[in-house]
């Protein structure tokens, strides 16, 4: 050690003897000049910014932040949807064929014996999103539509079509999962696309970002856009359910189990047991 | 982590999901010793009001990108206003920091204990302009803002050794800097010392 360091390690230590940290500290007397230094600098004036100035730079400090928040992508559908949904249709059957019914067609050509199996590729899924056939839905301009349905998204989540509307009799107009990338009072976005829910939904409590949501929407005009109504939500991730009344939220620690019809893997592997109680109620965060 | 800087990380997460409330309580748990530092830097109350804007309406800006680490939240505001401050003298035209001490002169209608106040402020930070940015940092947030050596290394990222060290250097210049304006101002007054 350096007499530099000797000298700043006994200053120290004599520092904090007279100044010990901590606004509200008690000082002590030293008439080391160091200390005395010090001293001043502790017993220098407090100063704060103006009470008006400082409710005039939190004005602005809000404002700026609700400008900075960034506002995620709305559709607006042109007019002249319905022709734009029909060549887009076009253009995905003719993809699907290509990249899928010909190449295995053409594995099958040495043994014309064998029955023809096509199956879907699931190495590289395609991030197609698909609706029921209603003429005004979520399909945006030919750019985006290629942006949407040829170009997979970063994340692998998959996007499912809806079921066949004979199945269902109200089949959901837009079905999205994937991980929650905003969250705005009621209003949650997956993939750009914003999820309008109750204000009293549970799932409000209870969701973070980049938890993954499967999330069934109908789909409503207002002026001229759409906007997305959520009809059935689901978590994909485990440490979080949501019920009908009720939300439950893996807190990290096994004070909160989880209802019993909740996957809740990871708080059971932590925990242990099949956890308890029909509706634990938002859990606090970890 | 601390309960403080667990409640500050739950604040910043949520105001980056733009909760307005969050941001609010960010803002004033901050604001006031963000100030200080860039009064006993600038030694202007109104610039320091001014920069302080700045630092704060660049946390807003940058905050979306901001990501919750180790280091203390305010580790990144001092740096943000340690940067304006630079700034600031930069476009000053490269002013000694001492010179700009009298912009604190209050005027003769002020009451005589805002003078002092000021005059004070004047003395200290002439005395501080002196000093080095890193070894301004030091002593401001060790002694005006009374926060341990640990606390100190971790929002300038430094190690508490060299905390010390720095800060032994620094008040030892201090102590003679303060002690010869002490003698200048007596003289001045035409008081013997």
């Amino acid at each position: 050690m350096t007499d530099d360091q000797a000298n700043a390690s006994e200053l120290a230590d004599r520092l904090d003897n007279a100044l010990p940290p901590g606004r509200n500290a008690p000082i002590h007397a030293d008439d080391h000049p160091s200390v005395q230094a010090a001293l001043r600098l502790a017993n220098a004036p407090q100063l704060t910014l103006a009470t008006g100035k400082k409710a005039q730079l939190l004005s602005q400090v809000l404002a700026a932040h609700g400008k900075t928040v960034p506002a995620p992508r709305t559709y607006r559908i042109p007019p002249k949807t319905p022709l734009l949904l029909a060549v887009a249709s076009v253009v995905i059957v003719i993809v699907v064929v290509l990249l899928v019914i010909l190449p295995a067609l053409n594995s099958t050509s040495d043994d014309p014996g064998e029955e023809l199996v096509v199956e879907p590729s699931t190495s590289t899924p395609v991030h197609t999103l698909t609706t029921t056939p209603i003429p005004t839905t979520v399909v945006p301009s030919g750019v985006e539509t290629e942006e949407i349905t040829s170009a997979p998204p970063t994340d692998t989540a998959p996007v499912e079509t809806t079921p066949e509307a004979t199945e269902d009799p109200n089949p959901a107009e837009i079905v999205i999962v994937g991980p929650v990338s905003e969250i705005r009072d009621n209003v949650i976005v997956i993939y750009d696309f914003e999820f309008i829910l109750e204000p009293s939904h549970p799932l409000l409590t209870v969701v973070r970002l980049n938890d993954v949501l499967r999330i069934e929407g109908d789909i409503e005009e207002q002026d001229d856009s759409f906007i997305i109504i959520a009809i059935q939500v689901t978590a994909i991730s485990t440490d979080i359910y949501v019920g009908d009344d009720f939300a439950w939220r893996d807190s990290g620690n096994c004070q909160n189990p989880p209802p019993p019809q909740a996957p809740a893997n990871g708080w059971r592997a932590r925990c242990g047991g099949s956890g308890g109680g029909n509706g634990g109620g938002s859990g606090s965060d970890s | 982590m601390s309960d403080e800087s667990g409640a500050i990380r739950k604040l910043i997460l949520q105001a980056q999901r733009g909760d307005q409330q969050a941001m609010a309580a960010i803002y004033e748990t901050h604001v006031d010793r963000i100030y200080r530092y860039i009064v006993y830097r600038v030694g202007s109350e109104s610039d320091a009001e001014d920069l302080t804007a700045e630092v704060f309406l660049n946390m807003v800006a940058g905050l979306p990108n901001y990501e919750v680490t180790g280091a203390p939240f305010e580790a990144w505001l001092y740096r943000i206003a340690a940067r304006r401050v630079a700034d600031f003298y930069r476009q000053r035209g490269r002013l000694k920091e001492s010179d700009l001490s009298e912009n604190l002169v209050g005027s003769a209608a002020q009451p005589e204990e805002q003078m002092l106040e000021q005059q004070e402020v004047a003395e200290l930070h002439a005395a501080l302009g002196q000093l080095s940015e890193d070894e301004q940092q030091i002593l401001i947030l060790r002694f005006v803002e009374r926060k341990s050596h640990q606390a100190v290394a971790d929002i300038l990222d430094k190690q508490v050794s060299a905390v010390k060290t720095a800060q032994y250097r620094a008040l030892r210049r201090l102590s003679g800097l303060l002690g010869s304006e002490s003698k200048a101002r007596h003289y001045l007054r035409g008081n013997d010392d």
